[in-house]
């Protein structure tokens, strides 16, 4: 198995280990017992069975999760096992700078995908094949991002260059390391939570 | 407020500044050429004429005379078929062939129980033209061993291409699907370095955002000036237009052009390189237009830009469409000459860059059956007919032929009528100028058909 296939199949194996570490028998878990039950589960879900893995049943439906979903579960899953070994704080970034990823996330999806799948000529899908312009752009945005005190924007958007330039994955298009469609959903989901409960907040 | 302190703002001002660093070194070497590239002119051996001294015996004057007679006969153009696929009761689709390096044609399909099942595996056979004889066919791969290879589920496989990759070796592309349709399609490619005898372990190409999803391919690549080659494709899901990926010579994408708009019908693109800078590229229409007419989009500066689509003059029934342009300028194009069904098969050419056509050879011909009711005896005895007529081989061998008859019956007869298929034309022409055709004939076999240019000239001549 290439390094490739691994991390894209550890990407959609970091999922699972997440929702295993919901279940109320994981709560109950001594330290060492915990980690074991963590390496268990990521084992489990990536265990060929008949010559396929559940990570790659998965892989096949949605492909290989952008470094930013990445970093985000990785984060969620180091917050989770802080958490349940009874460290102080559950959050990894300020719920601040997750929403402002997010809604650069619905943006950046919101302005891909209807043209990348046939509305007009244009598809920004393009940009994403060594495109300097793309590259600059989100540069700035993450200058400005880090001048404003948010820092998951910028880390996303570096990790994702990076993976990028050292050719981490299948793709050879920037914006397959930057988003993917359930982040996509995902973000769009929290972005408008988030407005909804602005709203009402304006209106108490 | 962030969680972040002041050591860790700096390192992560440190990782941004070398990211991005990496990244635009990285933009900055990234190089799209165009231009095409010309494909070698063929080595054609026109036969010359023969000539031939008889003895013939005459009378002069009341007596016998034996007389030397010189006679000139002129060669006469070749052209001959085959089936290339030897499975029976099968389905059996979407051939392509490529040049081995020693003149012999490699072909591929796809075949099994039907259409988009999980038993349906890429195979291949050669044709030796010195024997004039098609191998055995062979599994190269199906959808467990893609799936092994790729690491991810696949449910079912399709549409394979193969070509000569700029260092030599060979490059097979094929479609494979996880989830729903063919629309649900990504592009996998394996490599051989022993000429179609073993492969590589697959390899995903990543060609859109959406999961992967929607890149489809049917027709032969070309080749830019820089030995990057271009790969025709189309896109299906909610819109269906026409693509051109653009490889480097290692197979990686580094770029993805759109010839058409999504709404516009535009599929299975074949690129008609004209010169270094004008192409033209055909396109399978899928609109719902009530003459519908195979689409056109034209380049002069070498693939860079292309020109909105226009109807061609081709008819279309939403059919795959093969051409190729030949050495002196002129095209050559198989496709289904009907608007409706694909009941025929018409070998054209066009001398003016596509504005005319003119028929050289009626490839197949059953589409005047159509909506005729026809009982079971005369349905077979026309299949019958038909096979004898494809593979001549066949006629030595009583089983072989009636196991060919029987496959066909499956599918002609599948709906209680006599429906005949002819579809999925590919065509190439070898560098000893011989033009290849294949095609899926009636879902149950891949045809072959063989010409050589003498064949060309004498149509063109007017003796068809």
């Amino acid at each position: 198995m290439s390094f490739t296939d691994w991390t894209g199949l550890s990407g959609l194996a970091l999922v699972w280990v997440l929702l295993a570490l919901r279940l109320p028998f994981a709560t109950r878990l001594a330290q060492p017992q915990r980690w074991l039950f963590v390496l268990a589960i990521y084992g489990a879900v990536l265990l060929p069975v008949f010559g396929l893995s559940l990570a790659g049943f998965l892989r096949g439906m949605v492909g290989d999760l952008s470094m930013s979903s990445i970093l985000l579960l990785l984060t969620a899953l180091a917050a989770r096992l802080r958490q349940l070994a009874g460290g102080e704080g559950t959050a990894w970034w300020s719920a601040r700078e997750r929403l402002t990823l997010f809604l650069f996330v619905s943006v950046l999806a919101l302005l891909l995908y209807p043209f990348a799948l046939g509305i007009g000529m244009s598809d920004p899908y393009r940009s994403g094949f060594g495109g300097v312009g793309l590259l600059v752009m989100l540069a700035l945005l993450s200058l400005w991002s880090m001048r404003r005190g948010s820092y998951l924007l910028p880390t996303a958007c570096s990790l994702a260059v990076a993976a990028w330039s050292i050719g981490w994955y299948e793709s050879t298009n920037i914006w397959d390391y930057l988003i993917d469609v359930p982040l996509a959903i995902y973000a769009i989901v929290q972005t408008v939570k988030a407005m909804l409960k602005a709203r009402k907040v304006e209106r108490v | 407020m962030s969680l972040m302190g002041k050591y860790q703002r700096l390192a992560l001002l440190a990782f941004v500044l070398t990211a991005f660093s990496m990244a635009l070194f990285k933009a900055s070497s990234w190089h799209v050429a165009y231009g095409f590239r010309l494909p070698l002119a063929p080595e054609v051996k026109i036969p010359e004429k023969a000539v031939v001294v008889k003895q013939v015996v005459v009378r002069k004057k009341g007596r016998r005379q034996t007389v030397r007679v010189t006679e000139t006969i002129a060669p006469q153009g070749r052209i001959d078929s085959h089936f290339a696929s030897s499975r029976f009761n099968v389905q059996t689709h979407a051939v392509s062939l490529v040049e081995l390096k020693d003149g012999r044609v490699r072909a591929f399909w796809f075949s099994g129980s039907r259409e988009g099942a999980g038993d349906v595996t890429i195979n291949s056979a050669v044709f030796d033209p010195t024997k004039n004889i098609w191998s055995d066919e062979k599994v190269v791969t199906g959808r467990s061993h893609t799936q092994r290879g790729l690491h991810r589920y696949i449910s079912k496989v399709g549409n394979p291409v193969a070509t000569r990759a700029p260092d030599g070796s060979l490059w097979m592309f094929y479609v494979t699907v996880s989830l729903g349709g063919w629309a649900g399609s990504s592009i996998s490619m394996m490599t051989s370095h022993d000429e179609g005898e073993s492969w590589s372990a697959p390899r995903r190409l990543i060609t859109s955002p959406f999961m992967n999803i929607s890149t489809l391919v049917k027709s032969p690549p070309v080749f830019y000036s820089d030995g990057t080659v271009g790969l025709p494709v189309y896109h299906e899901f909610i819109s269906k237009y026409a693509e051109m990926l653009h490889l480097d010579k290692a197979g990686k994408v580094i770029d993805k052009q759109r010839l058409a708009a999504g709404g516009q019908g535009t599929l299975q693109p074949v690129v008609l390189v004209r010169n270094e800078k004008e192409a033209t590229v055909l396109t399978r229409y899928a609109g719902k237009d009530e003459a519908p007419r195979a689409m056109g989009m034209t380049t002069e500066d070498g693939g860079r830009r292309w020109s909105e689509p226009t109807k061609s003059v081709m008819k279309n029934s939403n059919a795959a469409l093969a051409a190729l342009v030949l050495p002196d300028g002129k095209w050559l194009a198989v496709f289904n000459d009907q608007e409706r069904g694909r009941g025929n098969l018409s070998l054209q050419m066009s001398s003016d860059g596509g504005a005319t056509w003119e028929e050289l050879r009626r490839l197949e011909e059953m589409s005047r059956l159509r909506g005729a009711t026809l009982d079971e005896v005369a349905c077979t005895d026309l299949i019958d007919g038909l096979v004898r007529s494809s593979d001549a081989g066949l006629e030595a061998d009583a089983q072989r032929l009636a196991s060919h008859v029987d496959s066909a019956k499956r599918w002609v007869r599948a709906s209680g009528g006599c429906l005949f298929e002819f579809s999925y034309p590919y065509m190439i022409q070898a560098h000893n100028g011989d033009i290849h055709v294949a095609y899926t004939w009636n879902r149950t076999f891949i045809k072959h058909v063989v010409f050589d240019s003498l064949w060309l000239q004498q149509r063109l001549k007017g003796g068809k």
